[in-house]
């Protein structure tokens, strides 16, 4: 009979057995009957098809069996099936080296996951300005240094630039003049260059549906920094809806 | 009681992570020694073990635990992503058994390297109490 040989993370299924020997004259039908042999192994061996799943990764001897007939290659009394579980895998996302170099850091944090990072870029967020109220401008700093990729402004096309905004927001480091919404966009785009930051259609109407109220500086930065766990948990849930 | 990964283990790691970028690298650690696999995936954001050394992983994972050439860990780089265990790195790192739901790690070695973008070497155990079944357990001192 065949010998089925079981990697080490399977053996426990199988009374911790190294091999097996079972009947059979495929590679299937070898399978087939370690799995009725034993049952906790039903549907990892071969799939509701019959077929060997991606999961798994089957020898003859030193052949590949996905390289020829798979499940339908030929054993016989003295053929060794080895069956291993392939070690693959690999970050399946692909950062900019400028990114990289930008967010490194905040990588090294527990709940970054290769996804999050991604989520980050991609995410848009709707910012409402208003003149003398600068806690819009600390909190696009921070999502814009965590690694959010659009900000969409809000502001009224004709409110100006107070020298309360200048000295109280951190984006303007000497007095600026002009347009709110102007000189916005372009101390961000010279702060993040990787972030896209627009002005909103005059017709476009404001975000409504608030998910997080800011009721301060502290707050808003505590809440939305990309140092609270609570905030990538918020954006990856966003993402997902 | 000595340091594992030894300095020069992780000295090691992140030279052929280096040496590998753009592509991703992958191996197994022994007590002392690392060992390079190679990584036969088409895209450079992807790794996977060469039969050769499935064969040979599989081999060593037959010795004693304590023994000399045992593998520890299985190591592998992020050069354009996280040092964070990616969707893809768990999918084949546990085992979950449909017949009673059950989960495992699917190597021998139950402590995953990841080499991270900024050349940093974080630690990962199977811990089937924990979120995704890995702790992330150490970062390098490097």
């Amino acid at each position: 009979m065949p010998r089925i040989e079981l990697p080490s993370a399977l053996r426990m299924h199988a009374g911790n057995q190294r091999h097996v020997e079972v009947a059979g004259d495929s590679v299937g039908a070898a399978l087939a009957a370690v799995e009725a042999a034993y049952p906790a192994l039903r549907g990892y061996l071969l799939n509701a098809a019959g077929q060997i799943p991606r999961h798994v990764v089957i020898f003859v001897g030193e052949q590949d069996v996905r390289a020829g007939q798979g499940a339908a290659t030929a054993v016989t009394a003295t053929s060794v099936v080895t069956v291993l579980l392939p070690v693959a895998g690999g970050s399946g996302t692909a950062l900019g080296r400028d990114e990289i170099q930008r967010y490194g850091r905040q990588m090294l944090l527990p709940w970054m996951t290769g996804q999050t990072q991604r989520w980050l870029r991609e995410a848009q967020v709707d910012v409402v300005l208003v003149a003398g109220d600068t806690a819009a401008h600390w909190l696009c700093m921070y999502l814009a240094a965590a690694g959010v990729g659009h900000f969409r402004l809000h502001v009224a096309s004709t409110l100006a630039l107070t020298d309360a905004d200048c000295t109280a927001s951190p984006l303007f480091r000497s007095r600026s003049h002009g347009l709110l919404g102007d000189q916005f966009c372009s101390a961000m785009h010279a702060r993040f260059p990787l972030c896209t930051v627009e002005l909103a259609t005059p017709s476009a109407p404001p975000p409504h549906d608030v998910p997080l109220h800011v009721d301060g500086h502290g707050d808003a930065v505590a809440a939305m920094a990309i140092g609270s766990q609570h905030a990538a948990l918020w954006l990856r849930s966003a993402a997902t809806r | 009681m000595s340091m594992w990964p030894s300095p020069a283990q992780l000295a090691e790691l992140i030279t052929i992570a280096q040496q590998a970028a753009p592509r991703e690298c992958c191996g197994w650690v022994t007590a002392q020694t690392v060992r390079q696999a190679d990584n036969i995936a088409a895209q450079p954001t992807k790794f996977m073990f060469a039969a050769a050394d499935l064969f040979a992983l599989a081999r060593a994972s037959e010795l004693p635990c304590n023994h000399d050439d045992f593998p520890r860990a299985i190591f592998h780089s992020h050069p354009h992503g996280p040092a964070a265990l990616s969707s893809d790195d768990l999918a084949t790192a546990i085992v979950q058994f449909p017949d009673d739901g059950s989960v495992a790690p699917a190597y021998t070695a139950t402590q995953l390297l990841i080499v991270g973008p900024t050349w940093h070497v974080v630690r990962f155990d199977f811990d089937a109490a924990a979120p995704g079944y890995f702790r992330k357990h150490e970062i390098a001192p490097w």
